[in-house]
């Protein structure tokens, strides 16, 4: 009895060590799949689409940005549901951006109109939380709790957290630089740990945050390029302006390794993703069919990105496997 | 090159891309040709289109929409597939017209023949023969322009030769 514990002992340890040998070394190559493409050039269902999210029953959820609306798809890709104008009034849009999922709740930004527009999963218009800041990329942690980046001047280097009025009650600095405000722009994601990875739109620059604020790493994918930039004139305000894109987009998938979109300074620009483990160590890089300008990644591991330069979206299963 | 231009888009009728079928009227029937040249570059610019967006509601809400047609510019973004990058234009103008609710027919520049006429930005051509003026305006318009645009002479053709 005590010999088959023993060996039973053995196993699972043995098994714990090439599983960690199999996430940790040996998962270094990540085949796409598609398996969903939504639009073409001869039907309507998608415009220029700017921003995708998911629910938990796999339905698709766009802001495009051509026809001022937000769409809802089945995981079959057939369109439901259709919302939205031009305008400025509630479940209105002039230039609708971004989209997240949360709950039954879907939350929408707008570049022209400050806030966060809030609608059901029927796409019903059900409130808005006021911002006077610009958003450059958002996340919800709950119903009262929502991280924003802001690209800020006066204050640099923040994501605040405001509640569902507006109110904003924590800061999580990471970088301040007074003279050129765009070098705070930073997307993130947020894991079941309350961990923060940011990535910065400008800089060859990815970091994580524990969920006290504390760095945990800082790393570097692109050998520290710099974006090109070009001198402003004027006297109040930044000295130069980025003309590159060092990083798209961000996302997480269910195993907390982060799906990175390279910008510019990519070998292959806006298609090579970059995948990292939670330590920070850099796993695999895959490229997209075609370039994107964001990517998405749901919670069964299906990928979302752009296609036809805007008018279609694709989804792919993600498929890990050994080189 | 501009009477040539000018002539053609008064005197053809067609179909174009337009949320519904429409055909431009014949320029020697109404006398006037509002002729709206869109850059497609404007579309990705929210305030840029407000005042766009302003004119084609006020030419909706005064029936004029039968005296317009659009004509959009753009810049093949893929040299290699012009066809391609045609038909993805195409399809943004259909959101486009969709999402304004234009009401007129908007027609692509393919040949690039709009490209060089001295706009910046999305500007109108306004042919007016009653009144016998051709002229081309650039956007934001004053209220003297829009007024210059929208009026118009009521002129039997029978008698105008």
């Amino acid at each position: 009895m005590k010999f088959i514990k023993l060996l039973f002992l053995i196993l699972i340890v043995g098994l714990s060590v090439s599983l960690h040998f199999l996430w940790g070394k040996e998962q270094k190559e990540i085949l796409l799949e598609e398996v969903l493409s939504i639009g073409c050039l001869d039907d309507d269902s998608l415009f220029m689409w700017a921003d995708v999210t998911t629910d938990l029953k796999g339905n698709i959820y766009v802001t495009d940005m051509m026809d001022y609306s937000i769409k809802k798809f089945n995981e079959r890709g057939i369109l439901m549901k259709k919302a939205g104008r031009r305008g400025q009034g509630p479940g209105e849009f002039i230039a609708v951006r971004l989209i997240e999922y949360f709950k039954g709740l879907i939350y929408v930004t707008d570049q022209s109109i400050s806030g966060i527009q809030v609608f059901d999963e029927d796409l019903n218009y059900k409130k808005h939380i006021p911002l006077s800041l610009p958003i450059l990329d958002f996340e919800i942690i709950s119903e009262e709790m929502i991280a924003v980046s802001s690209p800020q001047i006066a204050n640099p280097g923040r994501i605040i957290v405001i509640d569902s009025k507006g109110n904003s009650n924590v800061n999580i600095k990471h970088f301040g630089d007074m003279q050129n405000f765009w070098r705070n722009a930073v997307k993130f994601e947020i894991d079941n740990q309350g961990n923060l990875y940011t990535i910065f739109t400008f800089e060859d620059k990815i970091e994580k945050f524990d969920r006290n604020r504390k760095k945990l790493w800082s790393k570097s994918l692109l050998g520290k390029r710099k974006v090109k930039r070009r001198k402003t004139r004027v006297k109040i305000g930044p000295s130069e302006l980025p003309m590159e894109v060092a990083y798209k987009d961000i996302a997480l998938d269910n195993s907390a390794n982060l799906f990175i979109l390279g910008g510019h300074l990519s070998k292959n620009p806006s298609r090579d993703v970059y995948v990292l483990d939670k330590q920070g160590r850099h796993l695999t890089t895959f490229t997209l069919p075609e370039s994107s300008h964001c990517i998405h990644v749901d919670h069964r591991n299906f990928l979302y990105a752009r296609a036809g330069e805007g008018v279609t979206l694709k989804k792919f299963s993600i498929k890990y496997g050994k080189k | 090159m501009w009477t040539l231009v000018i002539g053609l888009l008064g005197s053809l009728s067609f179909k174009a891309a337009s949320g519904r079928q429409r055909y431009s009227p014949s320029l020697s029937r109404v006398q006037k040709l509002i002729v709206i040249v869109f850059d497609f570059k404007s579309f990705f610019c929210p305030l840029c289109l407000d005042s766009v967006k302003d004119f084609c509601d006020t030419l909706h809400s005064r029936d004029q929409d039968e005296f317009a047609i659009g004509v959009l510019v753009y810049e093949s973004s893929d040299k290699k597939d012009e066809e391609r990058s045609k038909k993805v234009i195409e399809k943004k103008l259909r959101g486009f017209i969709i999402g304004n609710s234009i009401q007129f027919p908007v027609i692509l520049d393919h040949f690039h023949v709009f490209k060089d006429l001295i706009f910046e930005d999305t500007g109108i051509i306004l042919l007016d023969r009653s009144r016998k003026i051709l002229k081309k305006y650039s956007f934001p318009l004053t209220n003297k322009q829009l007024d210059e645009i929208f009026s118009f002479k009521d002129v039997d053709p029978r008698k105008d030769r």
